[in-house]
């Protein structure tokens, strides 16, 4: 979350220049505050604030203002001390020192918030030490040169140039950077009202412990000057680092004012050395309460953040339509979703500390086989699907379980997500009861089928039988042996019967006959299709169809034509299966033929029918297959046939069998007769 | 009426076409066992290649066989001008087939294994409409016979008779003599065989060709 460097934009030309110039004033204004803590006969200064202001302005608002800096530095420096070599040096100390500090900044990866502590040392570090480093050496350098300063103290002046830019910088540039960075005020009423009261509190403090109001025995003691302790470090764990550096900045102002002036416990007989304790008092202030409030920051930014991730998955767990259950190792409740109390009816608190399986039987745990067992080995997760009863009826739901291993690997938690299926299973069930009624009807068609079957072939026997006893009784003539006549009467009585029986079966079984109505050809392919898709699928075929548009409605048992489909497509399927490897497609085409019928074709890249078989494929008991009674094209046939159409078989020429059967197109006189 | 004479052979044929042996050779032989005279096939072109228009007869046929099956035979029989009555057998009672096979022209259509009464009685009616038939047909060729030893006059004579004029129009129509006419009269009464006019008219309208003729005119 870390907020991009901020770079003041200036949009126009206009605020361009006034920003240059805005930078020109504040330099201005700042140079005649830090003329105001020089020390006495030399023009060396205690509080350098220009530092401070210069490095944020070419932090800010980009390397460009490194020149308006360095002018304003040489124009204030040539006002002053009226020597242009000085001013020049000046200038460019000023503006690669800040440059330096710009750059180092922003390098380290410096955020102007503070809000990382972080970036606090950065400051310190780059900032604060590096960029007061070279602008107190140029500043001293120049001083000495110019001759307002001896060299016997060189290192000692440098030291005080040092102290005064880094205080400069420590003090007044996280107060602009962290301003300029997020501008706003605090957010809420009562938080301004105490970031007032501290600032008030603050002001008072200042003033009670510089001022000298107190007793002198008590002013005088330097253990007063900890008594805004208390005060930072409230500002630092209730305010952002940008208040609490401006708070920083108001009390060290009115520390170094009085003690300029001779007040307060700093000030005393060497100007120096008591701005140099009350330097190292305000630095240890600053740098302390800044990364106390940077960490206090830090902190609040991972709390938001924790917050946020636990609000982002508490609305993903409760907004769900799938229900979602934690339970101990032992089954118990530990968390249920809003979902899961809708769905059982009740609250989800009341469902905590209730054993999971009351919600899913089959997650019996005490079974060794149960689901609930598997997830105390690997893979650690369970499925299944289980019907509950819950207020709304039999509902199925399925639940994934998965468990929430520890560090020693054991489980110690099951998450379970639940959905509910009632629908799936629904068609799923509708889907294979349909498929089970087909199969009843390919078993009935297949049983009227082998009747017609054995009656034909058992018939001829049987009229041979009766035909020679008939004919026998005939040429034994009237003077016949009567037992001889009567034996060969029993003969063909008995085979007369006998062809009865299987008339009367052949008509049981053909008694079913559903009702015609009127159907959609292509709708009825399309069910088949869907029906035998996990075949095709699995067998690698590709479906091609041709459905003709506008199709007039044909004449159709439903689940006769289905049959009859389903048929011709597994065949396609099994003859594409024997066959060799290669493009594996099953053409489906309808079309209208002539005004009565419409005509479906199921064609297929297989090894075609067997030549020998052609004439007489659809009687039954013929077959090309290894396995199989030979009925199913039989069927078929009778079926397209007791519709009024025709299947014909063919082999295509381009190899691959073609079967093609018509229907009737549905009339009214059908519909009477229906 | 005077009786016909026969142009083909007399005794009639039942013709017996099925595929399976024993069928074909059980129905013979209750066939012949009331002395009728039997021809088995095994397939229908083997029938179809041996009969002739000529034959006086039935056809007992089979439904199912393989090759040409029993009502694409039976469609061969009509295209060849054949008018055998057909008895279709089968092993396979199936309504819609039998009623195609009846519409077609089948005397009837019996279930296997059938009756042998049934059956017999079902052949001798085939034999009886085709001898009908056959004496019809003879009849009108033995008419078509004598109207073609009609002179061209006797004809015109014939045609006027016919239509009830008496010999005075006739003579005048024809612009000859009323006893011409009476002769003409004598000759064509004489080669048709009959007595009088009224019986020379029942006779022409018997056969189809002439009363499509004349009611056509």
């Amino acid at each position: 979350m870390q907020a991009a460097i901020p770079t003041v934009t200036l949009r126009t030309n206009a605020a361009e220049i006034i920003a240059h110039l805005g930078v020109f004033g504040a330099y201005f204004l700042a140079v005649q505050i830090g003329r105001y803590f020089a020390l006495p006969q030399t023009e060396l200064s205690l509080v350098w604030p220009v530092t401070g202001l210069a490095l944020a302005v070419v932090y800010l608002l980009g390397r460009r203002f490194v020149v308006t800096v360095a002018l304003a530095a040489a124009t204030v420096h040539l006002m002053l001390e009226h020597i242009a070599l000085v001013a020049v040096a000046v200038g460019l100390g000023v503006g690669v020192a800040a440059a330096l500090g710009a750059w180092l900044l922003r390098r380290s990866g410096f955020q102007p918030r503070f809000e990382q502590v972080g970036d606090v040392l950065r400051f310190v570090l780059f900032g604060a030490l590096a960029s007061s480093a070279v602008s107190s050496l140029i500043g001293s350098a120049v001083m000495y040169s110019a001759g307002m300063a001896p060299w016997q103290g060189f290192t000692s002046l440098w030291w005080m140039c040092w102290v005064a830019d880094m205080m400069g910088i420590l003090l007044v540039g996280p107060v602009l950077t962290a301003w300029a960075a997020d501008p706003g005020l605090a957010a809420s009423g009562r938080l301004r009202l105490e970031q007032g009261t501290l600032l008030a509190s603050v002001i008072l403090a200042g003033w009670v412990v510089y001022s000298d109001v107190l007793p002198s025995s008590l002013a005088m003691s330097k253990p007063l000057s900890y008594c805004i302790f208390p005060l930072m470090i409230w500002a630092a764990v209730r305010c952002r680092p940008k208040e609490t550096a401006l708070l920083i900045l108001v009390y060290a102002a009115i520390a170094v004012a009085y003690t300029n002036t001779g007040h307060g416990p700093f000030a005393g007989a060497v100007l120096q050395e008591d701005f140099l304790s009350l330097h190292a008092h305000l630095g240890m202030l600053s740098l302390t309460t800044l990364l106390l409030a940077s960490a206090m920051a830090e902190r609040r930014a991972a709390e938001q953040a924790v917050r946020e991730s636990e609000a982002k998955y508490r609305l993903m767990v409760e907004n769900q339509t799938d229900l979602v259950v934690k339970t101990d190792r032992d089954g118990y409740v530990l968390f249920a979703s809003p979902t899961v109390g809708e769905t059982f009816g009740a609250t989800p608190e009341r469902l905590l500390g209730k054993p999971f399986r009351l919600l899913v039987r089959a997650a019996d745990k005490d079974h060794p086989d149960s689901p609930w067992s598997q997830l105390f080995a690997p893979p650690w997760c369970c499925y299944l699907e289980q019907p509950v009863q819950t207020p709304n009826g039999q509902r199925w739901l399925a639940w994934a379980a998965k468990a929430v291993r520890e560090e020693n690997g054991e489980p110690g938690a099951v998450v379970a997500v639940g959905r509910d299926v009632t629908e799936r299973r629904r068609a799923e069930d509708e889907s294979r009861q349909y498929l089970e009624e087909l199969a009843h009807v390919g078993r009935v068609s297949a049983m009227g089928e082998m009747a017609a079957g054995l009656a034909h072939e058992l018939n001829q026997p049987l009229c041979a039988i009766t035909t020679y006893s008939q004919a026998c009784r005939r040429l034994l003539g009237a003077n016949a042996e009567p037992e001889l006549v009567g034996a060969m009467e029993r003969v063909a009585a008995n085979a007369q019967r006998a062809g009865e029986i299987i008339r009367h079966m052949r008509s049981f079984v053909r008694k079913d006959d559903p009702s015609v109505g009127p159907a959609d050809i292509n709708a009825l392919i399309k069910d088949v299709l869907e029906l035998t898709s996990a075949e095709l699928h699995r067998s690698r075929i590709k479906v091609e169809m041709r459905l003709g548009r506008d199709l007039p409605a044909v004449a159709a048992a439903r689940v006769q034509v289905h049959q009859v489909l389903v048929n011709l497509i597994r065949n396609a399927l099994e003859a594409m299966d024997t066959g060799a490897e290669g493009a594996r497609r099953l053409l489906i085409r309808t079309t209208a033929e002539r005004n009565d019928s419409v005509a479906v074709i199921v064609a297929d890249t297989g090894p075609g029918l067997p030549v020998d078989l052609l004439d007489n494929i659809f009687e039954p008991f013929v077959t090309g297959k290894t396995e199989g009674l030979g009925l199913g094209l039989s069927i078929s046939r009778s079926i397209v046939e007791n519709h009024g159409g025709r299947l014909l078989a063919g082999n295509r020429p381009g190899g691959g069998a073609e079967f093609h059967f018509s229907l009737p197109v549905f009339s009214q006189d059908q519909a009477k007769a229906g | 009426m005077n009786r016909v004479k026969h142009s083909a052979a007399d005794s009639p044929t039942v013709f017996i076409v099925d595929d399976e042996a024993d069928v074909r050779d059980s129905v013979g032989l209750l066939v012949r066992s009331t002395g009728l005279a039997v021809e088995t096939f095994a397939t229908a072109d083997e029938f179809l290649h041996a009969c002739d228009r000529e034959r006086p007869g039935c056809v007992v046929l089979d439904v199912r066989m393989p090759g040409l099956n029993g009502l694409a035979a039976q469609q061969q029989l009509l295209k060849r001008g054949i008018t055998l009555p057909v008895i279709f057998i089968s092993g396979h009672g199936d309504i819609a087939m039998a009623v195609r096979a009846v519409q077609a022209g089948a005397l009837d259509f019996l279930e296997k294994p059938f009756n042998d009464q049934a059956l017999l009685d079902r052949v001798h009616k085939a034999l009886e409409i085709d001898a009908e038939n056959r004496m019809h047909a003879a009849a009108e060729a033995d008419i078509a016979c004598r109207l073609q030893t009609l002179t061209p006059r006797e004809c015109e004579v014939m045609e006027r008779l016919i239509e009830g004029k008496v010999n005075k129009i006739i003579a005048r129509e024809l612009d000859v003599s009323t006893r011409t006419v009476e002769i003409h009269r004598a000759r064509v009464l004489h080669k048709m065989g009959v007595g009088n006019v009224s019986q020379l008219v029942r006779l022409v309208f018997s056969t189809e060709r002439y009363r499509e003729r004349f009611t056509a005119d």
